[in-house]
């Protein structure tokens, strides 16, 4: 069992991050670190040396993860932007707790294609398919998302700014 | 807003994003991860226990009925244990022989040091014992020959396992983890 834990102490907190930021739920993530833990114990025959082992273990994890939203009720941004501030550039610099903050403010299913999408590097047509919706689903999640953490980002440059 | 500077603001959030601190999970997920194998391996003894339990009734009813399907005549010349194994065809010699040379192998080598190939092992040669059974209570030569071949098939998965180890992962640590979530 040394190696196994070796693995899982190496990897548990990579994997619950990654679970927490797709469902943004502390006990659901949990559940999916343990999931894919033992995933990695009933599948590893199939994983292949050649690839990273985290590669391969993330892809378990986000399957888990994704599995999960399906089952849930869509929560996204319906709004269209608007066309002034569509524009609207990311602010230059900002600090992480910033973004989190924004992130927080997200439609939890805005906030996971968000991350699909821009960490996951999942492509509009892949995310489309991991929610059973169309690719314009996807496209318009990713922008008004985007636009959504710029406007928060703004707001909470000035806030601190101001502070 | 210009391609080339859509390009630059997505990878900049990109690399905000990936760049977030890692989130801790609560303590004793391994703890949980252990307690979950136990009753697994709890659960796989039973079901085992239960099939070895059936085809052992079996071994014992086959004597009985072998004996009503003859004539009572036959019966009481009958000898209690006709088991004479049939004279073993050339080709089941030969699968028994490489059965042997290979349990013989597996049985050379060290125990399984990581618990993912302890594991594996362990599940295999229930399997094993279970085909053994099965052969103990078969007199037909076709099953026989097909279950030494199962047999000849988990032997080799075994000594596959026991060979290479299910635990390829803990070499290499930290060049498998991506910058991202790199674990300082």
């Amino acid at each position: 069992m040394r190696a196994y834990e070796q693995v899982y102490r190496l990897f548990e907190r990579p994997v619950f991050t990654l679970a927490y930021r797709l469902l943004g739920d502390r006990d659901e993530a949990q559940e999916i670190l343990h999931d894919a833990m033992l995933a990695v114990l009933d599948r590893i025959g199939q994983f292949r040396g050649d690839s990273p082992f985290w590669g391969w273990l993330r892809q378990i994890a986000t399957n888990e993860a994704l599995m999960r939203l399906r089952k849930r009720k869509l929560d996204y941004v319906e709004e269209l932007p608007e066309p002034e501030a569509a524009l609207a550039h990311l602010p230059v610099s900002f600090e992480s707790r910033d973004l989190e903050k924004a992130m927080e403010q997200l439609p939890q299913t805005t906030r996971s294609v968000i991350w699909l999408y821009y960490v996951e590097g999942y492509k509009h047509d892949e995310i489309a398919e991991s929610f059973g919706k169309s690719l314009s689903f996807s496209k318009t999640q990713v922008l008004r998302g985007t636009q959504k953490l710029r406007e928060l980002l703004g707001t909470t440059k000035e806030h601190y700014a101001y502070a | 807003m210009p391609d080339d500077e859509v390009m630059r603001e997505s990878s900049s959030l990109a690399a905000a994003l990936a760049a977030l601190p890692l989130e801790d999970p609560a303590p004793g997920g391994f703890a949980r991860i252990e307690a979950t194998l136990a009753k697994r391996r709890t659960r796989t003894r039973v079901v085992h226990g239960l099939a070895l339990a059936a085809s052992l009734a079996a071994i014992a009813v086959i004597p009985f009925a072998l004996l009503s399907d003859r004539a009572p005549s036959d019966v009481e010349n009958a000898p209690i244990a006709a088991t004479s194994a049939p004279s073993a065809p050339t080709t089941q010699g030969a699968l028994i022989e490489q059965n042997e040379l290979l349990e013989a192998w597996v049985r050379a080598q060290d125990e399984p040091f990581d618990g993912a190939t302890a594991y594996a092992s362990a599940e295999l040669e229930d399997l094993i014992g279970m085909l053994d059974v099965e052969l103990a209570a078969t007199r037909d030569v076709e099953s026989q020959d097909a279950l030494w071949r199962q047999r000849l098939g988990l032997l080799s998965e075994l000594a596959s396992v026991r060979s290479q180890g299910v635990t390829r992962l803990a070499t290499n640590d930290a060049a498998l983890v991506p910058a991202a979530y790199r674990i300082d």
